[in-house]
């Protein structure tokens, strides 16, 4: 682990969580934190565990597992650059309710939740800064539950592609940036079902390439036509509003 | 809707929620002070998806649920708040809008808090903001538990699981033959993400396995044997 406040601050003054924080903010959070590293396929924390830490990754992937009341384990979600978990480590006494793995070797910043509390209790605004990023947290949450409630597997798979799709002359390319088995846990079916999912999703012109790790949609309008997609959630004005969907 | 001031029962109650206990006595004092009891009838709407969420909500009694509408119309149950709590708080605290719909479906009591008042007491007591976000992880362990369900479970353990959990959550009136029962069946398919079919396919089994009656009204028959199809 190494501690380089400059460094860590220059990454989280472009976080979404903190981008409209002050730069004094920015640098006394900074201040709470450290880098670390994970290598691939290690526990960086366990549900139930003491939540002594948040962590901002910075880059790699790493699953997020829930387990119910018997004890059970299932991913519920897969995260990437950018995202901060460990909320938890805010409240008093508070446990994880999650476990994350690291799926690759994995960089982030770890920031002291017992500090960082601290830090919010006196900065007032800050504090609400991250209520919000909680709320936005459940948003997203509330929207993945309606997701798995309301649209099929194809109907899934093709808004995630939509979501990171570019606009390349007159189709669209998605790059696949992780294991197809590892997206198909972030989208919750099993790797049959992706599978399914990907021949079905064909027929509407969704094509691979390059051993798949390239995505071709030849008609994204129709395809988040067929997905169920409104016109308001694919023009919301977002940086990427398929994305949001997701 | 008509109000009515906070009785001693009602104070009690909100003494209880995380959100204004975190305020200390004092303040929370203050603030109840400024609340009236909110009486909403069966089929009212508190408010909707879109409203901009300038005041959050504690339910003392009733039954309210929670509806998304897709773009094309379909609506999909999202909860059934049957127990007295903060709800809306989030959304609210961030100033943001209510994602979903609520809906009165069982004669209700609830106490509306504005934002802003509940901000500016906030504000003179930072050090407890810890503890307010503390009473969001109770949202986000309730949506972790929805996508688990969702994802890693079969629809009849679904449907065991929601029974249980209901009855437990409103077992005394279940006792009572002319007092509320189970949301209707069509509800609770929308509520746990099966479509009616299947839900109907699934309370067939249930009922072959001699865990439930599922006739006009569901009732729990073997609470052991359901609890077992739940896991």
């Amino acid at each position: 682990m190494t501690k380089d406040i400059e460094r860590i601050s220059g990454v989280l003054r472009f976080a979404r969580y903190f981008r409209t924080w002050p730069q004094e903010d920015i640098l006394e959070l900074a201040s709470l934190c450290e880098w670390v590293r994970f290598e691939a396929d290690t526990m960086m924390i366990r549900a139930d565990e003491p939540a002594e830490a948040l962590y901002l990754i910075v880059n790699g992937h790493v699953e997020l597992s829930y387990k119910d009341g018997e004890g059970k384990n299932g991913v519920i979600d897969l995260l990437g650059d950018g995202q901060l978990v460990g909320e938890c480590a805010l409240a008093p006494d508070g446990h994880y309710a999650v476990s994350l793995k690291t799926l690759e070797a994995t960089t982030a910043i770890r920031i002291d939740g017992l500090l960082f509390s601290k830090f919010l209790s006196a900065h007032f605004d800050r504090a609400l800064t991250m209520m919000s990023v909680m709320t936005e947290r459940l948003c997203q949450m509330l929207r993945q539950t309606e997701e798995l409630k309301c649209r099929s597997a194809a109907q899934r798979l093709g808004i995630y592609l939509l979501a990171d799709a570019v606009p390349i002359d007159d189709v669209h390319e998605t790059p696949l940036t992780i294991e197809k088995s590892a997206l198909a846990r972030k989208l919750g079916m099993t790797s049959e079902t992706f599978s399914r999912a990907l021949k079905k999703l064909s027929e509407l012109g969704v094509t691979q390439h390059s051993n798949g790790r390239i995505i071709r949609i030849s008609d994204a309008e129709m395809l988040a036509d067929w997905c169920g997609l409104s016109d308001s959630e694919r023009k919301e004005g977002q940086e990427n509003a398929f994305q949001a969907v997701i | 809707m008509h109000s009515r001031p906070l009785s001693d029962a009602d104070r009690d109650v909100m003494s209880q929620v995380p959100l204004l206990v975190a305020l200390g006595q004092t303040r929370l004092t203050s603030l109840l002070g400024k609340c009236r009891v909110e009486c909403h009838a069966r089929g009212a709407h508190l408010f909707c998806a879109g409203d901009i969420a300038d005041r959050f909500y504690i339910l003392l009694s009733g039954h309210l649920r929670l509806v998304k509408t897709s773009p094309q119309g379909e609506e999909t149950v999202m909860n059934f708040l049957t127990e007295p709590g903060s709800f809306a708080e989030a959304v609210s605290f961030a100033g943001r809008s209510y994602p979903v719909e609520c809906q009165v479906i069982e004669d209700c009591e609830i106490v509306s808090i504005p934002r802003d008042a509940y901000l500016a007491i906030l504000r003179s007591a930072p050090d407890v903001a810890g503890s307010v976000l503390a009473g969001f992880l109770r949202w986000e362990r309730f949506f972790m538990e929805e996508i688990y369900k969702m994802r890693h479970t079969r629809p009849i353990q679904r449907i065991a699981s929601f029974l249980i959990d209901f009855e437990d959550r409103n077992g005394e009136k279940l006792d009572d033959p002319n007092g509320t029962n189970f949301p209707e069946k069509r509800q609770i398919a929308s509520r746990i993400g099966i479509t009616p079919e299947t839900f109907s396919r699934s309370l067939r089994k249930l009922e072959a396995a001699g865990a439930i009656a599922s006739g006009p009204k569901l009732q729990i028959i073997d609470r052991a044997a359901l609890l077992e199809l739940a896991r």
